[in-house]
């Protein structure tokens, strides 16, 4: 996932929640009508693996819908995806008209005269196939697709086709070897977007889905990332009724702990455990093995 | 794997177990047909209304966040705020377990039991494991008394896996969540989560409405594969006989409690020790008051063996919406055998017993007293004696009959809590879709049972 919090709604449209001791016994008519329909998912990666809890999240950003979501880690393939996913039909209401990428990731720079095509957020592989694709570029940039997309794999068949043999992909991974990712990962962490991201893609889960679209995961790379920190204290705070005050010191606007979070983050860069991974994918030549 | 050609799973019972079960099989193209005795679903899982307000579960119940999102019924779920209890012994109340902790007596008996045995010995009853673990006069005032009243033997005979789990969980496990309860404010569920992690992330939620959403919400995801009223005859590994006729199944899952399934199955004497198997019948007293918070907090142990009662529930503390705006329930759990006083007991009686019981926590319990409704079940819990120990673990893994699974609270003859029934039914069913149904009988009996097979 490459949530930096530019990318959602910002922190203050968090909600306290209501007082259930003065909610009718029954919902309205209205509330049962937001609950969003839900479907089982699997392991975009492995399947129907055997998988264990990992968290318990939520819409905290937005609030499109009043679920909660379990989310389970693959034995697999380490991935993490959440159990039960929305149906097609809700799409519509939980990427709202503002949900758009901006600003622009932080991608490195393509080379000079190379054909680059960005993807993202949340393209849907059927979105694609009109487009002619057939090998016209050297770099797809996918932000925000895989970790949305129902058929990942397909998605990524889509964009290989796209690339010229030996172009490559890029794609921004949150990092689930990070410390937020061990501190926060139960329920508040920033790498979450649910429900609009149904999975958090580990290294191995990357490269086997790579290797399902006959690609190879050619590097990662760890990209410092404060926001992460901030995002997740913040829905910490929320979450647990912390004072405003204390709140609005790790929001969006506070760059000072912004600019503190991003030094933390850059002493775990150099083990690769820092919030964010850059993730370089590559069409084999023909005759090369993927 | 089942082949498609196959004739659908049988799934004996309709209560949660049974329910997740079905869905498990049918989300991975299984066809399974529920056969379920009463006129709807739920089981023990079930709730009663009444007209003037009242929501009255079988008994108190307490689900997580974690098993209502696993079924996809988060939003239809409240928060539950507060969980707590208390044991009131010597006309005092004590919070559990940090309340004990600051009486003199107590403390010194469990600290001079340590420095005498600072390692005891594997305990070989629920007795020797209290003694051992809370020194002698926790054990004999508090934790005997209580064992032994929601078991109904002496807990000299009781195998020593009877303790729950999470009494073996360190303080500072329990500590962080009891913080974390305060901290977040909601009900962070503290020993109700066995299979699975617990964490300051996983509370208490209960169901708009009541707990019988659970399974109508499982219920109305399985259209055309429940049949109600359908009690089960007899269930062979090849299908169970239903009012007399014959349903074909791939394999058989039973929810049925084990002594009953030793009967229901013809063809093979593997399940015979299962009818030795004993669950503890309970009458439960649902008492209407007056008033508000008049217990101590939810549950109270009461373990003075005077007292009819073992265990009071005020519900309302943490579901206030279970009885009108300045009323509330007390649930008391009188432990029985079937057509005993308690059982054979009018309801108005036993109001009337638990009333006047009440009064010694409650003192103005008759004053605030507005009726009750009392329920009554043969199949509380199980009873884990040492006299079967050996085969319950056997049982555990596996039924020892080849298509023939047993699940749930009652199937496993296990001390599970709601979520725990879920995880492992989810998990049993991945054996039933591997289909490796030979190698469970491998491991499934013991030595003995082999050799005469």
């Amino acid at each position: 996932m490459t949530a930096t919090p530019t990318r959602t709604a910002p922190p203050g449209a968090l909600s306290a929640g209501s007082d259930a001791a003065s909610r009718p016994l029954q919902a309205s008519r209205a509330e049962r009508a937001r609950w969003l329909p839900l479907v089982p998912a699997h392991c975009a990666v492995c399947g129907d693996e055997p998988s264990e809890p990992a968290a318990m999240t939520e819409d905290f950003e937005l609030r499109t819908s009043p679920d909660s979501f379990l989310a389970l880690r693959c034995a697999g393939c380490g991935s993490v995806f959440l159990s039960l996913v929305p149906a097609e039909e809700a799409l519509g209401r939980i990427f709202p008209p503002g949900y758009r990428a901006s600003p622009t990731p932080p991608w490195p720079p393509s080379p000079a005269g190379s054909r680059v095509l960005d993807l993202g957020p949340w393209v849907a592989s059927e979105q694609l196939r009109p487009l002619a694709l057939d090998g016209e570029y050297d770099l797809v940039r996918i932000d925000l697709t895989l970790e949305c997309a129902a058929h990942p794999v397909e998605l990524l068949r889509t964009v290989r086709a796209a690339l010229r043999p030996g172009g490559r992909a890029l794609t921004l991974l949150n990092n689930l070897t990070s410390p937020t990712f061990a501190l926060f990962g139960g329920r508040h962490w920033g790498g979450y977007d649910t429900p609009r991201q149904q999975r958090v893609l580990s290294r191995d889960g990357l490269a086997r889905l790579a290797a399902a679209a006959s690609m190879e995961l050619e590097a990662v790379t760890a990209l410092p990332a404060g926001e992460l920190w901030l995002r997740s204290i913040h829905r910490w705070c929320s979450d647990w009724g912390a004072p405003g005050w204390l709140a609005r010191r790790f929001s969006d606007h506070a760059r000072v702990s912004r600019v503190l979070f991003r030094l933390v983050d850059q002493l775990f860069r150099r083990s690769g455990r820092s919030a964010l991974t850059l993730a370089t994918l590559r069409r084999p030549n023909p005759g090369e093995a993927p | 794997m089942i082949r498609p050609a196959r004739p659908p799973v049988a799934i004996v019972g309709g209560g949660l177990a049974g329910l997740v079960a079905a869905h498990e099989l049918r989300r991975r193209g299984i066809a399974a047909t529920v056969f379920e005795a009463g006129k709807q679903v739920a089981g023990l899982a079930t709730s009663f209304r009444d007209a003037d307000g009242f929501v009255c579960d079988f008994g108190a119940h307490f689900i997580t966040n974690r098993l209502a999102a696993a079924l996809g019924i988060g939003a239809q779920c409240r928060d539950v705020r507060h969980y707590g209890e208390t044991v009131f012994i010597g006309g005092r109340t004590y919070g559990y377990p940090v309340g004990l902790l600051r009486v003199p007596r107590y403390v010194g008996s469990a600290a001079m039991n340590r420095v005498r045995r600072w390692r005891p010995p594997p305990a070989r009853s629920a007795e020797d494991w209290y003694r051992s673990n809370y020194g002698a006069r926790l054990a004999e005032e508090i934790a005997i008394p209580l064992v032994e009243a929601w078991s109904g033997v002496p807990a000299v005979d009781l195998a020593p896996s009877v303790i729950a789990p999470q009494l073996e969980r360190g303080t500072s496990h329990v500590a962080r969540l009891k913080l974390a309860s305060r901290l977040s404010g909601r009900a962070v569920a503290n020993g109700y989560s066995r299979e699975k992690p617990e964490s300051p992330h996983v509370w208490h939620v209960y169901p708009e409405g009541s707990l019988g959403f659970l399974c109508e919400h499982l219920a109305a995801g399985l259209p055309g594969a429940i049949r109600l009223e359908s009690p089960v005859e007899d269930g062979r590994a090849v299908g169970v006989r239903v009012r007399g006729e014959l349903h074909e199944a791939a394999a058989v899952i039973s929810t049925a409690p084990v002594h009953i399934l030793a009967k229901l199955v013809k063809g093979t004497d593997r399940l015979t020790q299962l009818s030795r198997f004993r669950y503890r019948p309970m009458v439960l007293v649902n008492m209407r008051f007056n008033g508000r918070g008049l217990l101590p907090d939810v549950v109270t142990w009461t373990p003075e063996r005077d007292l009819d009662f073992f265990r009071l529930t005020e519900a309302t503390w943490s579901m206030p919406w279970l009885a009108p705006p300045g009323k509330t329930t007390i649930n008391a759990d009188i432990g029985c055998a079937v057509g005993d006083r308690h059982w054979t007991m009018s309801d108005d009686a036993l109001g009337e017993l638990c009333v006047g019981q009440l009064e010694r926590v409650v003192p103005s319990a008759r004053s605030r007293y507005l009726g009750c409704r009392v329920m009554r079940t043969p199949i509380a819990h199980p009873v884990f004696l040492r006299e079967y120990e050996a085969e319950r673990q056997a049982f555990a893994a596996g039924t020892g009959v080849p298509g023939l699974f047993s699940i749930g609270r009652n199937g496993e003859f296990a001390h599970i809590l709601m979520e725990d029934v879920y995880w492992r039914t989810v998990a049993r069913m991945r054996q039933v879709l591997r289909g490796d149904w030979a190698a469970s009988v491998d491991t499934a009996l013991p030595a003995r049972s082999m050799a005469d097979l």
